[in-house]
């Protein structure tokens, strides 16, 4: 997986990079989502929430948190209360926690978070 | 299955339709494993996987007996999920069939929570097809794992290896088949009716997921066992206190026909 960080101690900057976990298999209803993702101690299932899912795949093949914020209000638009940046860091550290994304070292140096999409 | 003898320094077994091989260097084990594992003996394959049987220590007691055959239990398991990883969908769970049409019901639990207690109290006049582990095929045919039940005793201490005979349980005298799948919580007070609840395929794939051995083994996992779960019409969890409460439930499962559940 590279250069990651586990949840315990994932610290999100702006520029930190995220990835999606190592997904094994993806199951959908109407109802929802349940994913497969692979861990270093062993698999998991994981219900997704509808934000869950967007956030999933908003991270695509991998955006900074910066990024991720500004492509979820182009998906979601803007969130009815509550500051942005907040609702994004605590759905992200909730997946994070569960294995579903993964969260790179911020590249030392490189204050741009450009990494493209 | 082939006559148990007494002295055996090697016994093959057939556990999940794998034949395992277990060599018992020490003496002392081979007559508790010939008659624990009496119903799963089966004649020797080459080449086919192998554990061997822990050594007891020089003045060892029952109790180091009992520890060494639940140790020699897990090894058989290993060895057995081990074989059949990719080839078969395989759940933590308890099952007894029909003993004319072979229908199943699949008790998942996870361990010390009621599977062995289950099938004990329910399977007399049953198959027996485990207290372990359920192995099923694409086509829903089960193989079996007639394995020793591993039998809490009163006083703490380590499980007894019983076989199955021994508590008046017989295997399978037809193939089984998967026909319906429960989830057991034993979360209920004494004299508190059983709940039944019938789960959404994601819930049940949430709830099965960490009960199954080398999901990851197979190709679309999650749609594996959605299919299979589907195919036995959903999964139901039952909330219990006593085992004879989930009586009327095995006995709706294993009144199924084949025709009427594919």
């Amino acid at each position: 997986m590279g250069d990651t960080v586990s949840d315990e101690d994932a610290v999100l900057e702006p520029d930190t990079i995220l990835l999606q976990g190592d997904l094994l298999d993806a199951y959908s209803t109407d109802d929802g989502t349940v994913i497969l993702v692979a861990g270093t101690s062993g698999h998991r299932v994981v219900r997704l929430s509808t934000l869950g899912r967007t956030v999933h795949a908003a991270v695509g093949s991998g955006r900074t948190l910066r990024q991720l914020e500004v492509e979820l209000v182009s998906r979601l638009g803007d969130p009815p209360a509550g500051s942005l940046s907040d609702l994004v860091r605590s759905a992200v550290l909730s997946l994070i926690d569960e294995g579903v994304i993964v969260a790179g070292q911020v590249p030392k140096g490189d204050n741009s978070g450009d990494i493209g999409s | 299955m082939t006559a148990p003898v007494a002295n055996e320094a090697l016994v093959h077994v057939d556990a999940l339709g794998a034949t395992i091989a277990i060599a018992l260097p020490d003496q002392r084990l081979r007559a508790p494993v010939a008659l624990a594992w009496s119903a799963c003996r089966t004649t020797p394959v080459v080449e086919c996987p192998s554990v061997t049987a822990p050594e007891l220590v020089r003045d060892a007691s029952a109790d180091d007996v009992a520890r060494a055959l639940q140790s020699l239990t897990q090894l058989v398991t290993r060895a057995a999920i081990l074989a059949r990883a990719g080839e078969l969908m395989m759940f933590h769970a308890s099952a007894l069939c029909d003993q004319r049409s072979g229908a199943t019901i699949a008790m998942v639990a996870p361990g010390g929570t009621g599977k062995t207690t289950l099938v004990r109290a329910l399977g007399p006049g049953r198959g027996y097809v485990t207290d372990e582990t359920v192995a099923v095929a694409a086509d829903r045919s089960i193989a079996a794992y007639s394995k020793p039940l591993s039998v809490r005793r009163a006083e703490p201490g380590p499980k007894d290896e019983v076989a199955p005979s021994s508590l008046g349980l017989r295997p399978p005298e037809v193939q089984p088949w998967l026909a319906g799948m429960v989830l057991l919580r034993r979360d209920r007070e004494a004299g508190d009716a059983v709940v039944v609840e019938a789960l959404d395929v994601l819930d049940a794939l949430v709830l099965l997921a960490p009960e199954t051995s080398a999901l990851a083994s197979f190709d679309r996992p999650l749609h594996q066992l959605a299919d299979l779960v589907e195919s036995v019409g959903g999964l139901r969890c039952v909330h219990y206190h006593d085992a004879a409460d989930v009586e009327p439930l095995v006995a709706e499962v294993l009144g199924r026909s084949r025709w009427a559940t594919r």
